[in-house]
């Protein structure tokens, strides 16, 4: 086992003037010089944090490598509004029943998923023009859908 | 400031995998994990240890016992489905209070026994030391 004042030891001897060493000048003018090699020491580099992935870019993933899953995705919406939201019929229920992402429903209806997520969340009071193109992207009445606003409305 | 739902790298595997051995089964969770990442009632009670218990709500949520007691802030979902046992996979995640955000850490089939030496459980919890969520 090689002890650590081992390490501090000279590495050899160098013949010739030595200059400089490292980033260190010196002058030696003698013939023989002991020489002490030393090697940068670096900090052990920190773990990164693991990179997390976006669940909308998996479901894009997902959907995109075949019809069938397309339609398993909007399977797995149909129950989610089944299993979740059967006791709270709000715009959220309606459009998981369709099948659908907010950013379908957003195309559809011809606005933003950011908008369909704060209406969902009941952050905003929607215009009427913007509650009848929703409605008529889900195929539900304009008072279906008021119903279903309310539920998340806040006072 | 919304909580956030993340998916770590090692959780987006067990999905990618899950989309190749069973579609439906893929559909269910991810629309699932879509859904929770745009409800905040949903995420909520993603921290109400036991929620669900005995059926009386669609899903049940637990503590990860063994690993709680010695300060990982790890959970487990279960969701009761009809037909009962259809969905076989259970959601595992870990919530850091300091940034509000939720960490799917993986997507297990049943059978997982949870048990601390297994290598699941392994990589799990190397998963919430890389993330540095701290323990309490």
């Amino acid at each position: 086992m090689q002890l650590q004042t081992e390490f501090f030891k000279p590495t050899g001897t160098l013949a010739l003037p030595v200059t400089k060493v490292g980033d260190t000048a010196v002058s030696v003018g003698a013939s023989s010089a002991p020489v002490f090699f030393y090697a940068e020491v670096k900090p052990l580099a920190k773990s990164a944090k693991p990179v997390s992935v976006d669940i909308d870019d998996l479901v894009a993933e997902f959907q995109s490598k075949s019809v069938a899953n397309a339609k398993a995705m909007s399977k797995g919406r149909q129950w989610v509004a089944d299993t979740f939201y059967k006791d709270r019929p709000n715009l959220a229920q309606l459009r998981l029943k369709k099948g659908w992402s907010q950013l379908e429903l957003a195309k559809k209806a011809s606005t933003s998923q950011s908008y369909v997520a704060r209406l969902e969340r009941g952050k905003i009071d929607p215009q009427f023009s913007t509650v009848r193109k929703i409605a008529e992207a889900l195929e539900v009445s304009i008072e279906v859908l008021a119903e279903a606003l309310l539920v998340e409305a806040k006072p | 400031m919304i909580p956030s739902l993340l998916i770590h790298p090692d959780a987006a595997q067990d999905l990618r995998a899950l989309m190749v051995s069973d579609r439906a089964a893929a559909g269910m969770v991810l629309a699932l994990l879509e859904q929770a990442k745009h409800d905040s009632t949903v995420l909520d009670s993603l921290l109400d240890h036991d929620f669900g218990a005995g059926r009386t709500e669609d899903y049940h949520v637990s503590k990860w016992w063994e690993l709680w007691k010695s300060g990982y802030n790890i959970w487990r979902l279960k969701v009761w489905t009809v037909p009962k046992g259809s969905l076989k996979q259970r959601i595992v995640y870990a919530y850091d209070p300091t940034q509000l955000e939720y960490h799917v850490l993986a997507v297990v089939h049943r059978d997982f026994d949870y048990k601390r030496n297994h290598a699941v459980t392994n990589r799990i919890l190397q998963a919430y030391r890389d993330l540095g969520i701290a323990r309490y």
